[in-house]
């Protein structure tokens, strides 16, 4: 058996060299990139935000939120802190089954978001640019997060600290090096119960970015990706 | 001298329309002359007066500030016709009725009275209005450059003017000093050019080329030096600038690009911003393409060549791009897309080449025509005819609103001789240019045929057992986190991105077979 598998191994060495030394040439069709060094780089990102937590339906939380983000690269990023102060506007929802129906809501561990602070890793996988009317092009990024911290809430004026555990994608897009425009949508899974709330807030909020690199070196010094 | 007797026909063509346009108001003022008994001055006087009705002016001038150009062109013709020369309106008349036909799209109609307004200069403080009119639309639009630069500005001395037609007035005279070869006076009006105007820039730019001319290489690349680096435009926001800049930068590369100092001439050639789509950025891309190739660089050069393929691009004749693909495909081993390439240039240019050989008029090759006007002189004069030909056909828009002044008749007049005119230039202009595109285009078929054949050479080239192993060629990765972005090609070109192209292909190539000989 051994020696069968030697003498087609021999048979088949020199066809094995020939297809090596043969590209496909099908599947070796040249690729065309155009490579450019990133007109926008973040470094050092502090944010502000307005926001809407605008799930429950007895309140919807009117929401500042304001947030550091390291950069540690143009893919990974580490957003600190991101802290959000959430301003309850009721619906009267609660005052209504009171009246009409004469329930009130039981659960004891519910009640409205007054604070979230989240510490998340950030992966910024989508880079480009749009066309606007043709006339102008504007740069965007977008990026998801992921992450957990501490989150308050608060019920007949008492307020307790919860886990909560957040995941979210955003999309930010440039007005100048400095200043970007972001938009954020985030997933609040908080650990209140047995079985987890879950929170939806929109923000939209205004980046500002500080970066001391070297903004041109990127295309001219490694020479593309050979 | 010749200037001179020029500017007298030109001048004596200028009364003669004028002497036909007011043919009907001549023919009543005779009339009126007879009837009168008294001396012969006061007659006239008269009889203009009494023929021109005063609102006329002031409607028009309404006309003109409502932006209702055309019923305002017709108030300050007529005007024009009926007036009397001395009438302290009728440079005004003269000015706004240029005005109005600018405002319409006919700008030749429109350098025609500015220049008759600048040229007759009676009224001082007209003067700045019309020349500044006159320095945009040379920089913006294609123009009788001859009416505007030699029969009004050089030679002329204008007085006093604000600084920035002082500039402009100063480097066109100048500028045509150098071209007769009057060197000392065109520094003398050079050195007036202020140092903050883009004027200055291109007059430097005009010393470099004379010492280019003069084979003073070290000066010129001095000169050249110096206007990119002049504290003009810093910002980077005036095109007319920073178009002076790109030549700068273009005329150092090339130059450095001669002397096979390829890396030096690369940067420069990078230093030329993309400011519009036009033939020289072709030309530039397709310069630097051959730059990388010097370098070694065949994917960058590749990048550069797949440019060219973008509509903005493609219309341009440039059969030098046809070349340098093939054998850049030759080098890296590819024969098959090498071969690709010289069918590409046969099918491309097949049939202008065999109506070369059957002795076609070059005018009715359409290829070699495009190719003749697609640079210098004769492009911007064919833009011209172009523009002639547009803006005839606003006239026709408004014939039946013009007729009873007849605006319409005395305009297809100006632009009928003018079209004439330039078409005679155009004419001297394309047999030189045609001849050159012509002869460029074969010599480009024969370096085809040459590649050709050598990649047919290497295709068959007999290689050892032992040698048939490919290069040690690092295989392409593209980073998925890098401070550069990778833009894939997908059939649609950006123009931010025309630069930046790069053909990610390894070499085929047997180790013993890389070095290879090249067509060019």
């Amino acid at each position: 058996m051994r020696r069968c598998l030697f003498v087609l191994a021999l048979s088949l060495a020199p066809v094995v060299a020939h297809a090596e030394a043969q590209p496909d040439i099908e599947t070796d069709a040249p690729r065309v990139f155009s490579i450019q060094p990133r007109p926008y780089r973040l470094g050092h990102e502090f944010s502000l935000g307005l926001g809407v937590l605008p799930l429950d339906a007895f309140y919807k939380g009117a929401v500042i939120g304001a947030g550091y983000t390291y950069h540690f690269s143009d893919f990974w990023a580490w957003e600190m802190a991101n802290l959000n102060y959430s301003l309850n506007i009721d619906t009267g929802l609660e005052a209504e089954l009171l009246d009409r129906y004469g329930v009130r809501p039981v659960d004891s561990a519910g009640g409205k978001i007054t604070l979230i602070g989240t510490t998340n890793l950030v992966v910024k996988p989508l880079f480009g640019k749009f066309s606007v009317f043709n006339l102008s092009k504007v740069f965007a990024e977008t990026y998801f997060v992921a992450g957990g911290g501490p989150i308050r809430l608060e019920r007949d004026g008492r307020g307790t600290f919860y886990f909560t555990a957040d995941i979210g994608v955003g999309i930010r897009f440039w007005v100048v090096k400095a200043f970007s425009i972001r938009f954020d949508v985030r997933d609040y899974l908080i650990f209140n119960d047995a079985l987890p709330q879950n929170a939806l807030m929109f923000m939209i909020g205004a980046s500002f970015n500080y970066w001391n690199g070297d903004d041109n070196k990127a295309v001219k010094s490694n020479g593309g990706a050979y | 001298m010749k200037r001179f007797i020029a500017l007298a026909a030109l001048l004596a063509f200028e009364n003669a329309a004028f002497a036909q346009d007011q043919a009907p108001a001549q023919q009543a003022q005779e009339q009126a002359q007879k009837q009168a008994e008294s001396t012969d001055e006061a007659q006239i006087d008269e009889v203009r007066e009494l023929e021109l009705d005063p609102a006329v002016f002031d409607n028009a001038l309404e006309d003109f500030y409502a932006k209702n150009y055309a019923d305002g062109a017709k108030g300050f013709y007529a005007f024009i016709r009926t007036a009397n020369a001395t009438d302290e309106r009728f440079e005004w008349a003269q000015f706004f009725l240029a005005e109005c036909l600018k405002g319409l799209g006919l700008y030749h109609g429109a350098v025609q009275y500015y220049y008759l307004v600048a040229k007759t200069r009676s009224r001082p403080e007209i003067l700045p209005m019309a020349l500044g009119r006159l320095e945009e639309i040379s920089r913006t639009r294609p123009f009788d450059e001859n009416l505007v630069f030699e029969d009004l500005l050089y030679d002329s001395e204008f007085g006093f003017l604000p600084e920035n037609l002082t500039n402009w007035v100063q480097y066109v005279q100048g500028y045509y000093d150098y071209r007769n070869d009057f060197i000392e006076w065109g520094n003398r009006h050079f050195d007036q050019v202020k140092n903050d105007s883009p004027y200055f820039l291109k007059a430097l730019y005009v010393k470099g080329v004379y010492a280019l001319k003069k084979r003073k290489d070290d000066e010129a690349l001095a000169l050249f030096d110096a206007v990119v680096h002049a504290d003009v435009d810093k910002d980077g926001t005036d095109l007319f600038a920073q178009d002076a800049k790109n030549q700068a930068h273009l005329a150092m590369a090339r130059l450095l690009y001669d002397m096979q100092e390829w890396k030096k001439a690369l940067d420069e050639y990078d230093q030329v911003k993309q400011i519009d789509l036009s033939f020289n950025q072709a030309q530039l891309l397709l310069e630097k393409a051959w730059t990388q190739y010097h370098l070694g660089e065949y994917r960058k050069a590749m990048g550069l060549l797949h440019a060219l393929r973008a509509p903005s691009y493609s219309r341009f004749f440039l059969p030098d791009a046809f070349t340098l693909r093939g054998i850049i495909f030759k080098q890296l081993c590819h024969f098959i897309p090498a071969k690709r390439s010289v069918r590409e240039f046969r099918s491309t240019f097949g049939r202008p080449l065999q109506d070369l050989r059957r002795r076609v008029p070059l005018e009715n090759i359409r290829v070699v025509s495009r190719g003749a006007t697609q640079d210098g002189l004769i492009a911007r004069r064919t833009e011209l005819l172009r523009s002639l030909e547009r803006e005839g056909e606003i006239i026709d828009k408004h014939d039946s609103a013009w007729s009873d002044v007849e605006l319409d008749k005395h305009l297809r007049r100006l632009y009928e001789l003018e079209l004439r005119e330039q078409a005679r230039l155009w004419r001297i202009e394309f047999k030189t240019a045609s001849d050159n595109t012509g002869l460029e285009l074969l010599e480009s078929e024969e370096q085809m045929n040459l590649l050709d054949y050598e990649v047919g050479l290497d295709i068959f080239k007999r290689l050892k057992a032992e040698e048939a192993r490919l290069g040690a060629e690092k295989p392409l990765v593209i980073p998925y986190d890098s401070e550069n972005v990778y833009y894939e090609f997908d059939t649609e070109f950006w123009n931010d991105e025309l630069h930046s192209y790069e053909f990610f292909v390894n070499s085929r190539c047997f180790e013993a077979a890389s070095a290879g000989g090249t067509a060019k």
